[in-house]
């Protein structure tokens, strides 16, 4: 009688949920699930997705990007610590910054704080992503509390997006006593004061971070009271969060596999977001072996086109990520405000392909299915981190299509920091990378001019170059020239421009007011609310 | 005694001083860049990085570096979380050891129960089809039945979690019991994984040397004395069934320790088996060394309280 | 053939049969398992006449990878507990038979590797040599595994050495090599058997678990324990893509075990 009695028992406690605190109102709270820890949410410290996504909730920027995204120009831009500017010349922009906005411990932002933030980020040794965007701004100085006075080494059309955009600020007066090499071990790191809508609360290493609501924020009190982020490494264990219930929002699951799982649940809607997101299988235009000689294969531009033309892009990206992606003429990705639309060859053409591919010499002459000249077999081994679902499925998907036209592909799944080894050897035939973009199209020139740092592969079309430094200082932004550089680097065939894929995101339904920017997925969160009636008993429970 | 003691564990902490070392040197010579979540930034900041980690230099110095700092109790930092080493291991060592010992003792309550139970009913229609559901647990994957459980329990009935050892959500001031049970029920999931996929090794042991000793002389005279059955299961059957089963409590290490870094995976249980794939894969080298090197001392010690169960219970077993 | 005496050896040993059967007429019968005829609208398509199990995330036919993967597993299995076996028999008899110094290098040569658990050794292998080929997988797992087949050869040949038989051959003059050959070897054959059978087991589940780790073998080439690793991103959706290798892999490891004891309970000395 004893024995089923203490089964039933410990089978209860064990389904049991553990009793949630039911407080007076403290309405709204959301769980971001996410791939890696914040560990550095601080602008200039962080360099991951996560750290990025604290921060923005943390630190204001001056302004934040407009619905097209646009980078050039003087317009377009939203005002978020700046609450207006004005130009006073070619080299000068002049702002002026909201006075009611407050650091979390209630000092008010001052034009100091910007100043500030501006030098310590344009010194190299501190930030150094940040000095190569800021290198054209010559002086950022404070006229009073509420100005900042921006000058310029050189006119060029992104002066605002630079000054205004790249560089959340941060606080001087809590700053100033640090050094910049002790910042990323100091107390500020751990618990970041900033002047954000949220403020931060606890951090538990490898695990969560809890932001809470600023109540009386100057653009607004957020209606969602409490932020969890709580990571997680492995992806389906990040969907099976949501799915139980422990979780409430999960981005990057642009995959139709990763869709079904959400669509098929009553508790959540999938959003699309356009993101700056490309995948391209790169080819090495010179041979892995010796750097200064040419790739026996790739070299030969017909052989690339052919590649390209080998692949119906349209059907890869339909079949992997549904109607969510694009097929991007050269690296454009679908939210580049530049970008040149749409892609004529994206449907690809086996025919086509086969003539170049004879042209240049390669044909079966063994009919065993794969294509030699002189003896030597078309063969090329493809690299990829093999912890990418995308990039496996769509190295599974591209080397079948080009096995039927002839060309054998060996897939070299990696483990990352291989992946990274070989690429930074050059050690490869073909990668299959990703990127995400900057908003900004300049870029392009890192990657794809001959003299670009992230250039490794050896493309070198002066045409490009051309293009790609008239579109950067182009008065009115460049746009067309933009395009014709993108069609032209597509024309030449450095890389199968695979998919642009929107960043699909799972929000669970009972949130209203739901806004999921480009430029910062979750930057908005201020304007989400629960709907009455849904809440969850961690809705309800107060902020500790 | 004692001399086989001292030879016993000298040999012992030999062996796991060569297969450290050789190890050390093996994950520092695995191709990959340790620096590769550093690929962004430009080659000064790199390059310190490099020299912060010691990573610049000739593989000996590294050796040499280590080993001083082990002997301080400093097993340097991580390059992927920025922590000190000690204090990771620190948080990941509980949840395997949790895992691994309920792991165990379910394991062993349940061969030694179970086993001598289907040993006194031999050749019975319970014993064989317990058998044959046994076995059949025993030849699931670890990882499929996992990935099973967790689809049936936390996405369709809802009743467990679905991964993790705790919910974070839970606030500051939830009493002790709450969170016992809250543990409990993650713990709950890889904890059967690993029991219906294990317990059937030490359980066939016991009961074929629970058959063999019923079919003892010295039992049948127990029996022929009059002895009720259930003493003579439990007193002198039993008895003679400990030493298998000591046997493969020493040699259960190495097995907790592989299972562990399949299961932790999926169930994202955040013990050392986890962390060793995550920095092995990572190549985040001073946690990889440290994680390689646990697991070889816990194998080295089972297999010393192994030798040493065996001489203990029976001397007359030669070296 | 005393193995399959009892009934549950021969469905054992069927189902294997069966497995190979399916691997070896695959390519005469099912679809190419590489192919990818419909990305779009065949993927995940339940079971049905034209896809007796159904096809996976790219349109694949998900029986003609079974088989193929069947077929990957079988022979991994196979031979790396042949290898494993080969190599303990080897070093465990030739240990017995020399003795002295040399017996104790070589066992505690043995102790030494064997401190190094499996998994650990494999997942370092595989992180060393990202693009191993198949051959190197099946010597990997071999060469990790015939340690306990080493111990248990040198045990029962210790044994041996002391009979009467064999101190009258040694008495006589045999050879080394003699006395392993003709002497130790076909009275620890039957501890070897069992041991490959056993071995067979464990390499299959290795393999599969590597290959679910993403290591083992590459694709596009299936193997159960990757169309185990693809099939759980669906596994709400189209759960058998999930299943079937699942169940397919622990139908395999069990045959092997059952034949395992019953090659064990062929060679017992008190059933003979």
């Amino acid at each position: 009688m004893l024995r089923p009695a203490l089964v039933v028992l410990a089978l209860a406690t064990l389904t049991a949920r553990p009793p949630d605190r039911l407080t007076a109102q403290a309405p709204g709270s959301i769980v971001i699930v996410s791939g890696q820890f914040p560990s550095q949410p601080v602008p200039t410290l962080g360099r991951g997705l996560a750290d990025n996504d604290i921060a923005d909730l943390l630190f204001l920027r001056l302004v934040r990007l407009g619905p097209t995204l646009t980078t050039a120009g003087d317009r377009g831009f939203v005002p978020q610590l700046a609450k207006s500017w004005t130009r006073r010349d070619s080299l000068t922009l002049v702002f002026e910054l909201d006075a009611r906005a407050k650091w979390h411990d209630g000092v008010p932002v001052t034009a100091k704080d910007v100043a500030w933030t501006f030098t310590r980020a344009r010194d190299p040794a501190v930030a150094p992503a940040h000095a190569t965007a800021l290198r054209w701004l010559a002086s950022v100085a404070a006229d009073g509390d509420h100005r900042v006075v921006v000058r310029f080494t050189k006119a060029y059309p992104t002066q605002l997006f630079d000054a205004a955009w790249q560089l959340p600020v941060l606080p001087a007066h809590l700053l100033d006593s640090i050094p910049p090499a002790q910042l990323s071990t100091s107390a500020f790191v751990k618990s970041p004061v900033g002047n954000g809508p949220y403020r931060f609360v606890r951090s538990v290493p490898g695990q969560l971070v809890e932001l809470v609501a600023v109540p009386g924020h100057y653009l607004g009190t957020p209606k969602l009271a409490r932020v969890v982020y709580r990571a997680s490494a492995d992806g389906d264990t990040r969907m099976n969060l949501l799915l139980s219930g422990e979780g409430d929002g999960l981005e990057q699951l642009s995959l139709k596999s990763q869709q079904e799982r959400f669509s098929a649940s009553p508790d959540f809607r999938l959003v699309q977001v356009p993101s700056f997101h490309v995948m391209y299988a790169l080819f090495n235009q010179r041979s892995p072996s010796d750097r200064a000689a040419p790739h026996p294969v790739l070299a030969d531009a017909k052989v690339r086109q052919a590649l390209v033309l080998a692949l119906d892009r349209a059907t890869a990206a339909k079949a992997l990520y549904g109607d969510a992606a694009t097929v991007p003429v050269g690296p454009g990705s679908m939210a580049l405000w530049a970008r040149a639309e749409p892609s004529t060859t994206a449907g690809g053409d086996t025919a086509r392909a086969a003539a170049l591919l004879a042209e240049a010499g390669w044909s079966d002459r063994d009919g065993d299915g794969v294509r030699e000249q002189g003896g030597r077999p078309l063969r090329l081994s493809l690299i990829f981190p093999g912890t990418s679902p995308a990039r496996r499925l769509a190295a599974q998907l591209i080397q079948e299509q080009w096995r039927r036209v002839g060309i054998q592909v060996e897939l070299e799944p990696l483990e990352f920091p291989a992946y990274i080894e070989r690429r930074n050897a050059r050690n490869f035939d073909i990668d299959l990378t990703a990127v995400n973009q900057d908003p900004n199209p300049a870029g392009l020139l890192q990657g794809w001019s001959c003299a670009g740092g992230n250039n490794i592969v050896g493309y070198c079309d002066p045409g490009v170059d051309s293009l790609l430094n008239r579109a950067e200082g182009a008065r009115d932004g460049g746009r067309e020239l933009w395009q014709a550089a993108l069609r032209r680097i597509d024309a030449g065939a450095p890389a199968a421009f695979l998919v642009s894929p929107a960043n699909v995101v799972a929000v669970h339904r009972r949130y209203t007011g739901v806004t999921l920017r480009a430029d910062g997925l979750w930057s908005a969160l201020a304007a989400w609310s629960v709907t009455a009636g849904s809440e969850l008993p961690r809705d309800r429970t107060g902020a500790p | 005694m004692s001399r086989w003691l001292l030879r016993r564990a000298a040999q012992g902490a030999l062996t796991w001083g060569i297969a450290a070392t050789a190890l050390f040197l093996l994950v520092r010579l695995l191709p990959g860049d340790p620096l590769a979540s550093a690929a962004d930034l430009p080659p000064e900041t790199r390059d310190s990085l490099a020299r912060l980690y010691g990573l610049d230099q000739p593989l000996l110095t590294q050796l040499h570096h280590f080993v001083r700092g082990l002997l301080h109790g400093d097993l340097g930092v991580s390059i992927l979380h920025g922590r000190p080493v000690t204090e990771l291991i620190r948080d990941h060592l509980p949840p395997t050891l949790l895992l691994g010992a309920s792991v165990l003792v379910a394991d062993l309550a349940i061969a030694l129960w179970l086993g001598t139970r289907l040993a006194a009913r031999a050749g019975s229609v319970t014993d064989r089809w317990t058998m044959r559901a046994l076995l059949t647990a025993h030849g699931l994957p670890p990882f499929w039945l996992g990935l099973l459980l967790v689809w049936l329990f936390a996405l369709v009935w809802r009743i467990l979690p679905a991964g993790g050892i705790t919910d974070p959500m839970l606030h500051a001031d939830t009493g002790l019991l709450a969170r016992a049970v809250d543990v409990a029920r993650h713990l709950f999931l890889p904890w059967l994984t690993l029991t219906l996929t294990g317990v059937v090794v030490p359980l066939r042991h016991h009961r074929e040397a629970v058959i063999e000793a019923l079919d003892a002389d010295w039992v049948r005279s127990a029996r022929a004395r009059g002895v009720p059955e259930g003493e003579v299961l439990t007193r002198h059957a039993s008895r003679a069934a400990l030493t298998p089963i000591l046997m493969v409590a020493g040699l259960w290490l190495p097995m907790i320790l592989t299972g562990a870094v399949l299961v932790e995976t999926t169930f994202a249980w955040p013990g050392l088996g986890w962390l060793m794939a995550e920095s092995v894969g990572g190549r985040d080298y001073p946690v990889a060394t440290a994680c390689v090197l646990l697991g070889t001392a816990a194998v080295v010690f089972g297999s010393f309280v192994a030798d040493l169960a065996q001489r203990l219970l029976d001397p007359r077993v030669a070296e | 053939m005393k193995v399959l005496a009892t009934p549950g050896a021969r469905v054992a040993a069927g189902t294997l049969a069966a497995f190979a059967l399916l691997a070896a007429i695959a390519p005469w019968v099912l679809p190419d398992p590489y192919a990818i005829p419909d990305a779009i609208g065949g993927r995940l398509l339940g079971p049905s006449l034209s896809h007796p199990l159904g096809t996976d995330a790219l349109s694949r036919d998900l029986l003609a990878r079974l088989a193929r993967g069947g077929a990957v597993s079988l022979q991994v299995g196979l031979m790396a507990a042949l290898i494993a076996t080969a190599l303990g028999g080897a070093i465990g008899l030739t240990a017995a038979s020399v003795g002295g110094g040399w017996d104790t290098v070589l066992m505690r040569t043995t102790d030494g590797l064997a401190s190094v658990p499996r998994a650990f050794a494999i997942l370092f292998a595989a992180a060393a040599w990202p693009t191993m080929p198949l051959w190197a997988l099946i010597l990997l797992l071999g060469v990790t595994g015939w340690y306990a087949v080493a111990r248990i050869a040198r045990g029962e040949a210790v044994r041996l050495m002391q009979t009467d038989a064999l101190l009258a051959a040694r008495a006589l003059g045999a050879g080394r090599v003699r006395v392993i050959f003709r002497h130790l070897l076909p009275n620890v054959a039957g501890q070897l058997a069992v041991a490959t059978a056993l071995g067979v087991g464990e390499a299959m589940l290795l393999e599969a678990g590597l290959s679910f780790l993403g290591a083992g073998v590459r694709p596009p080439v299936p193997s159960w324990g990757s169309m185990i690793h693809d099939g759980k991103d669906v596994l709400l959706t189209a759960p058998w893509a999930t299943l079937a290798p699942g169940l397919a892999l622990t139908c395999a490891v069990l045959a092997a075990n059952r034949i395992g004891d019953a090659v064990r309970d062929a060679f017992d000395p008190r059933t003979r």
